[in-house]
């Protein structure tokens, strides 16, 4: 991933330069910012190269620095930059995002990890296939998990798209394409896994970055309560509290995308799989204690910059309701620290995508050919037949996120993140809760709910507004609602209820072994 | 694990005090899991249903409506909330798990 970088900062500009329409100011920065930046996440990924080595340099960390490499693997530039764009473009409803990305992080640490960790399961296939009968039930998460990926990934590459319009004039198609298909080669040839002291520099980069964006912006003489005050929000926004460009405000709209937000990173253990590289349990706890506090004081400091990017750049050029908002936080750094801020930041940011973009590449497509592949479909299958399904994968995935931020290049990426996360509390969340916490959940249950809530949300995202009207062009959406997760939730959640309490077979045996003696 | 180990493993899992500590441990996982969840839902409806009610301004010379001191408090008490569980299952939990390992003989 990191020699990716540096070949991206050579084909780029190369491009930008073939187009003969010369490089704004911040880029120049941005180049001096990303050779350091790659050769330290380079230097400090050396030494890691097979998950034995990635657990043995998780025992050597202390609390606090697997803290900062949690928060590293949480943390993503999608939130950053989404989370600043919507409040600049829609106003307070975009704080919702900040506060449910956060909710869902310690109901992880509470509901999940302990628990895999004492069953000594760590992803969800291997729960699920412990409890029930594995072929069904892994498929089904397996698909489950697909569009998830997909609709993150490309949260990730709409975010490239609009940095590489914003650092090379190059068009967003052209971004999308070049880093997308660098990440699907990398995604089908490499094994990557990235070390603790990666992500602990991409941690302190990025939270270090956005405090001293805060900072700049409070710093001459803004009087914080006059930052969030009605009366510079406000005018902003037509009628409602709830402006969205083109977007239905309904109380119940507003509950679904607060839901999904919350439950959506529950669907995703692997996001935990540096809390159980750490061998002392009680250590392994304190470093998910620092790792909340920086994440918490990340969406604190993310949506103090929305405010900020409202009183800077309300009623100038940069804000167009039609990209999404994306660059938000970047015009925002220009405007408070001119050029060279805003070039290191998005060399930050640029950075932090293409590592978030490249593991998921992979954590996807070994969900794909382990999970499914070995798990159900070819147990005694040999190495190569399973690297070369990872490949396919790895292709598959890829090219559908380079076709959705395509599709997606007008859409909030923060948006699209939600989206993804609607998936997962439809499919595998309840999914994952259902098999530790409900005894007498059935495989005939689990199996039935969980492709109710798969179809029904893909149904109404379909038919909703963002595919319906905004990508197909129909003038009404059949399903009123951007945000399905409220129906397709309760949907799985009833199925997967009623399919196993009239299941007349005998429900499986939960497994009993915590604590871990 | 061997054989003996297994022997230990299978004498703590029948240990009525390792029943009852799996019960409580539970409970609280439970408990804080729902005061997690129970108090961003909270927001959550507030934010959706009466949004009128959090706009109003914090006091006469703060402009700054109540959305913004709660969200912040939010996060923040989530933060707490999550320290008083990760301090409460090392110690009371991991000590009492640490005790019953000694009574069966670890």
């Amino acid at each position: 991933m990191h020699r990716l970088l540096l070949l991206l900062t050579l084909i780029l500009p190369a491009g930008a330069l073939a187009a003969e329409s010369g490089l704004p100011e911040p880029t120049w920065y941005f180049f001096a910012a990303i050779v350091p930046f790659s050769l330290l996440l380079l230097w400090s990924s050396a030494r890691i190269r097979t998950a034995a080595e990635f657990y043995a340099s998780g025992r050597q960390t202390g609390g606090l620095s697997n803290g900062l490499a949690i928060t590293g693997d949480y943390l993503s530039a999608a939130s950053f930059l989404g989370i600043t764009g919507l409040i600049l473009i829609s106003g307070y409803s975009g704080m919702l995002y900040a506060v449910g990305f956060f909710a869902g992080w310690p109901l992880i640490l509470i509901l999940l990890a302990d628990k895999l960790r004492s069953l000594g399961r760590y992803t969800l296939a291997d729960v699920v296939s412990d409890r029930f009968e594995r072929r069904p039930v892994v498929f089904l998460s397996t698909v489950g998990y697909f569009p998830v990926v997909v609709l993150y990934l490309a949260a990730q590459l709409v975010a490239v798209g609009y940095l590489s319009e914003y650092l090379f004039n190059l068009p967003y198609s052209w971004g999308v394409l070049t880093v997308g298909g660098m990440a699907v080669l990398t995604g089908i040839t490499g094994r990557m896994i990235f070390s603790s002291r990666a992500q602990m520099i991409k941690a302190i980069l990025i939270l270090v970055s956005t405090a001293i964006v805060v900072t700049l912006a409070l710093l001459p003489g803004q009087r914080l309560p006059d930052l969030f005050s009605l009366a510079q929000v406000q005018p902003l926004l037509p009628d409602t509290l709830y402006y969205l460009p083109g977007v239905d405000d309904t109380p119940l709209s507003m509950i679904s995308l607060g839901l999904a937000l919350m439950l959506g990173p529950v669907g995703l253990p692997h996001i935990m799989s540096r809390f159980f590289s750490v061998a002392d349990e009680r250590r392994a706890r304190m470093s998910v204690f620092y790792a909340t506090g920086f994440i918490g004081l990340f969406y604190i400091l993310t949506f103090v910059m929305g405010f900020a990017a409202v009183s800077y750049l309300a009623g100038t050029t940069s804000v167009a309701p039609a990209d999404g908002g994306n660059l938000a936080a970047l015009h925002l750094a220009e405007a408070v620290g001119g050029a060279p801020l805003a070039g290191v930041l998005a060399a930050v940011l640029l950075t932090v995508l293409l590592s978030v973009l490249t593991s998921l590449t992979l954590a996807g497509s070994s969900a794909l050919s382990h999970d499914w592949y070995v798990l159900t479909m070819r147990p005694a299958s040999s190495y190569s037949e399973e690297r070369n399904v990872h490949r396919m994968a790895a292709a598959i995935s890829g090219i559908s996120a380079v076709v959705a931020a395509l599709l997606f290049e007008h859409q909030n990426v923060a948006f699209i993140v939600g989206l993804a996360f609607a998936f997962a509390a439809s499919v595998n969340v309840p999914l994952l809760l259902g098999s530790l916490y409900w005894s007498r959940l059935t495989t005939r249950g689990a199996v039935i709910g969980g492709w109710a809530g798969l179809l029904c949300v893909t149904f109404c995202t379909l038919t909703g507004p963002l595919v319906w009207v905004d990508i197909l062009g129909f003038s009404d959406a059949l399903f009123p609602s951007r945000y399905p997760a409220l129906l397709s939730v309760t949907v799985a959640v009833l199925g997967m209820w009623y399919f196993s309490v009239s299941d007349r077979t005998e429900p499986p045996a939960a497994e009993e072994q915590e604590p871990r003696p | 694990m061997s054989s003996e180990q297994q022997e230990l493993h299978l004498r703590l899992l029948m240990h009525p005090g390792y029943v009852r500590l799996n019960d409580r441990i539970r409970r609280y996982r439970q408990r804080m899991a729902l005061v997690i969840a129970g108090s961003y839902l909270l927001f959550l409806f507030c934010f959706a249903i009466t949004p009128g009610f959090l706009l109003q301004p914090v006091s006469v010379g703060n402009p700054t409506p109540w959305l913004v001191p709660l969200a912040a408090f939010l996060i923040i008490g989530q933060f707490l909330v999550t320290g008083v569980y990760i301090k409460h299952v090392n110690t009371v939990f991991d000590d009492e798990l640490q005790r019953l390992r000694r009574e069966v003989g670890y």
